[in-house]
């Protein structure tokens, strides 16, 4: 804020992160995402003096519940869902206070009118200056609606205008399709410049994903070898061992695609992809993972089937217990072509990636739950040490997200002894064995990042077109070619034989993670 | 927004062994643990006075060992008169959270007699190679020739804790920053960090451009604080929260300096960039339970009656955050700091070792203030 850079006291300290004083509004507070997400965040920003004081946290939703009761249903979530627990009792005495809570239907305009006078009120008792964080937890039907109300309220700040801010935050799915994720956007875009939209995209909030960027542009040594005359391909693995966990209803409509590889999976790639930033801010950054998107080499309609491959789980064992298949879980059609598994050959048209295949894999009831980035790098010219060498794989960089963030480098080592025999060992960094600290949650980061007004982590609206501009006709495409025969892989298996033989085809397997 | 644990010292180790042999021994302990894979960070190098200070350091050095793993090497400046051998007491250190997953080497080490002078020495062949040497001192910083410059010079990273000290060390401190620190050396105060949760609660009432308006017409300061140690009339943490103000807001020192007493304190005359004067005041506000010099009180006001104050309730770490300006909606609010302990501040200190400019900043300004001829 320009006020912040005209205080004199402020200066240097900003370091610390502290967010500005804010009346942050959540849209959709009776529901999951608020007890399980937003509210423990947000108290753990408190405990962590990252909210400013005379900060304030006003729920609203359908639900007409009175202040207390809203109160005491957030205490108890945040005891149940806080990641440091038991709750600190002094930091929740002041948290507590800053919660307020103003019921109404979404499209209902008198709400709005509430909300208006509820928030001046905040303004003049707590001072948080016309500030507002509105964060989105609704299914994304109401994220026009909600827009709209607020604009005609006037409830939304300009976007030039210094004094103040208005800040939305939208959870995703940002549309289903690029016709649909564009219609969102014009509808935002009617009430907020691009500037003040925020699409969540968790997965940017995690430790090991921003760990991709200090890899990436803080070492010097892997740059030289990241790109095509040294890498033979990588391979993008998100893996649940979950299956829909009752979201049914909202699966059937989604899948695999959609679920992940539209936003957390292209996220990934765009990091590993992207030329480096001119420097790391918002617009730098997400200049530079958009162009990753617009390289990628559209698939032409006739290779959809060889290029890409899809999956639904049917009955399986994993760990000795046996597991329905996905037809047969709660709001699922028993004759569902929804995809619960997806895999793709993508090719990156440009100077660092032409030629280097990505694979990206995601699926649902897989074997074990792990998200990994594998840079397989090329082999070695000339077998020098003969057969033991031949033996051993080419170099190769695993980037392990999820569980056990860490790194590991496999590379050939001579096997002491007499002879000259080579064995691949792995040179392996784990992030909780080398820090023995736990990391915030991805929400208290990107809420933090949101009142800072720091939308690096955040998708742009122009990074969503370009991954639905890629999905769209491979999504169409699968809906008009013959039903697949599904199920086609066992829960607690690796997925099916086509995201075999996508690989196999160029001579290549998918690493077992 | 992150959670530390802590390490323990556990076997195999600690145990006593000739200075010469403490690598070997270290070598020796992790074998014995199957020469697991570890990581290092730094070198941790905390020097100390006292078995006290010794104690002190080791567990704060075991607190954050665990966030930035590597070697710890703990020194005790023992009696300057007898010669013995130095003492060395080796062990790993294990991460309290995790069983069985190490993370550091503990070195502690016992000096006497005529092997202070050579301590630097001592320490630097036991450094771990490759990964910064990080000094922290606790006690009086001693002015050179002496063993924290030898030390110091040798580190990347140097911090004091200004609540174990005096008025004159920050005068030293001062003259080491200017006369001998390297440009890419950080040198930093534990007591400097205690003090962020009060600049930013002080910072926090001129976001506003009202308030700021009043920021700009204000006349004086008035910092009060527990008793000092050692007589002084002001603790070294209010004097660096006054040099920080002071530079923040280009506040000039005038060429003589001389105390005024006031009730309770005494006030230097100041004058702000306009010509105006602007008063500095340190006052007494003795509150048993607090560390000796722990702030209580912070205000800053105009003659037109704006006020912006700080104010610890008793001894809490509750502060009441309240003021006038007008123009301005200031609603009072509770604030609470965070506890003031060693271990979070070495943490915070290791987690950003970068050169802190504020920090020498604020001493710059200060440290002419208590040049000498201070005491009361």
């Amino acid at each position: 804020m320009t006020t912040t850079m005209e205080n004199p006291l402020r200066a240097g300290l900003d370091d610390e992160r502290l967010a500005p004083p804010c009346a942050i509004v959540i849209f959709g507070a009776s529901g999951d995402l608020t007890r399980r997400k937003l509210v423990p965040a947000l108290y753990h920003l408190q405990l962590s003096r990252m909210l400013a004081p005379g900060s304030a946290v006003v729920g609203f939703a359908r639900k007409d519940v009175g202040v207390e009761e809203f109160r005491r249903e957030q205490r108890e979530a945040t005891a149940q869902f806080a990641r440091s627990k038991p709750v600190d009792t002094e930091a929740w005495a002041t948290f507590e206070p800053s919660l307020s809570y103003v019921h109404g239907t979404f499209d209902e305009p008198e709400a709005y009118a509430r909300l208006k006078a509820h928030l001046e009120t905040v303004d003049a008792t707590m001072g948080t200056r016309g500030n507002r964080l509105f964060y989105f937890a609704t299914p994304p039907e109401f994220f026009s609606v909600i827009a709209k109300h607020l604009k005609a309220a006037g409830l939304v700040a300009d976007a030039a205008d210094r004094s103040r801010f208005t800040r939305v935050i939208v959870e995703k799915p940002f549309g289903s399709n690029l016709e649909s994720s564009r219609a969102l956007d014009r509808a935002l875009h009617e009430v907020l410049d691009e500037s003040q939209i925020y699409r969540i995209d968790h997965y940017l909030g995690k430790e090991a994903v921003q760990n991709l960027l200090a890899f990436r542009f803080g070492n010097a040594i892997f740059e030289p070898l990241w790109r095509r005359e040294f890498i033979d391909h990588v391979q993008i693995t998100v893996a649940e061992e979950i299956g829909i966990e009752g979201r049914g209803k909202f699966y059937e409509g989604a899948g695999a695609t959609r679920d992940i590889i539209q936003n957390h999976l292209f996220q990934l790639l765009m990091l590993v992809a992207m030329e480096p930033p001119s420097a790391f801010d918002a617009d730098a950054v997400r200049d530079e993972k958009v162009k990753v998107l617009r390289a990628l080499r559209p698939m032409s309609r006739d290779r959809i089937p060889e290029l890409t491959a899809r999956g639904q789980y049917g009955r399986g064992t994993l760990g000795g217990g046996l597991l329905p298949a996905y037809r047969e879980e709660q709001d699922v059609s028993p004759n569902s072509r929804t995809e619960t598994y997806a895999a793709m050959r993508v090719e990156i048209e440009n100077w660092r990636w032409q030629g280097v295949p990505f694979y990206i894999r995601t699926g649902k009831r897989l074997t074990r739950r792990v998200t990994e980035i594998a840079v397989r790098f090329k082999g070695i010219p000339v077998a020098l040490f003969g057969r033991s060498q031949a033996e051993t794989a080419p170099n190769e960089l695993v980037l392990r997200i999820q569980p056990d963030e860490g790194i590991t480098l496999r590379f050939a080592a001579k096997q002491p002894g007499s002879h000259m025999v080579l064995r691949d060992v792995n040179m392996d960094f784990r992030y909780g064995a080398t820090w023995g600290r736990t990391s915030a949650d991805a929400y208290e980061r990107l809420i933090l990042d949101a009142l800072l007004g720091d939308a690096t982590l955040f998708a742009r609206d122009d990074e969503v077109d370009e991954a639905w501009r890629y999905v769209s006709p491979i999504l169409e495409a699968w809906a008009e070619m013959p039903a697949p025969s599904f199920p086609n892989y066992a829960a607690g298996t690796w997925g099916p034989a086509s995201a075999e033989a996508l690989v196999e085809r160029d001579g290549r397997r998918w690493r077992r993670p | 927004m992150e959670e530390a644990v802590t390490a323990t010292s556990v076997p195999p180790g600690p145990i006593e062994v000739p200075i010469d042999q403490a690598e070997s021994a270290i070598n020796r302990a992790w074998l014995s643990l199957g020469d697991p894979a570890r990581a290092r960070t730094l070198n941790l190098v905390c020097v100390c006075q006292n078995d006290a200070e010794l104690d002190y350091a080791v567990h704060a050095a075991r607190d954050v060992i665990p966030g930035h793993p590597g070697r710890v090497i703990v020194v005790k400046l023992d009696s300057p008169v007898g010669d013995a051998p130095v003492l060395t007491r080796v062990g790993l250190l294990e991460d309290v959270s995790k069983p069985g997953a190490y993370v550091g080497e503990s070195l502690v080490l016992t000096v006497r007699g005529s092997a202070r002078e050579h301590v630097a020495t001592v320490v630097e062949r036991l450094l771990a190679p490759g990964v910064p040497v990080v000094l922290w001192w606790l006690g009086d910083v001693p002015d050179e020739p002496s063993a924290f410059v030898r030390l110091a010079d040798r580190s990347d990273v140097v911090t004091v804790d200004s609540s174990q000290i005096d008025l004159t060390d920050l005068t030293t401190l001062h003259r080491y920053v200017t006369q001998r620190a390297r440009p890419t050396q950080s040198i930093s105060d534990i007591e400097w960090l205690r003090l962020r949760p009060w600049q930013e609660s002080l910072a926090r009432f001129f976001d506003d451009p009202a308030t700021l308006a009043g920021l700009s017409r204000a006349e004086s300061l008035e910092l009060a604080f527990h008793t000092p140690s050692r007589g002084d009339f002001a603790s070294a943490k209010a004097a660096l929260f006054a040099g920080w103000f002071a530079a923040r807001l280009t506040l000039r020192t005038p060429a003589t300096i001389r105390w005024a007493p006031r009730e309770n304190g005494r006030a230097l005359w100041l004058s702000r960039p306009d010509g105006q004067p602007f008063a500095l005041t340190m006052t007494i506000d003795h509150r048993p339970g607090l560390h000796e010099g722990a702030l209580t009180r912070v205000t800053v006001s105009s003659a037109v009656g704006d006020r912006f104050e700080l104010e610890r309730e008793g001894a809490s770490r509750v502060l009441a955050w309240r003021g006038a300006c007008a123009g301005a909606v200031l609603p009072e609010a509770v604030l609470r700091i965070g506890p003031p302990d060693t271990p979070r501040m070495l943490r915070r200190l290791l987690d950003r070792p970068e050169r802190d400019e504020l920090f020498l900043e604020a001493l710059a300004q200060a440290a002419p203030w208590f040049g000498g001829g201070y005491r009361s």
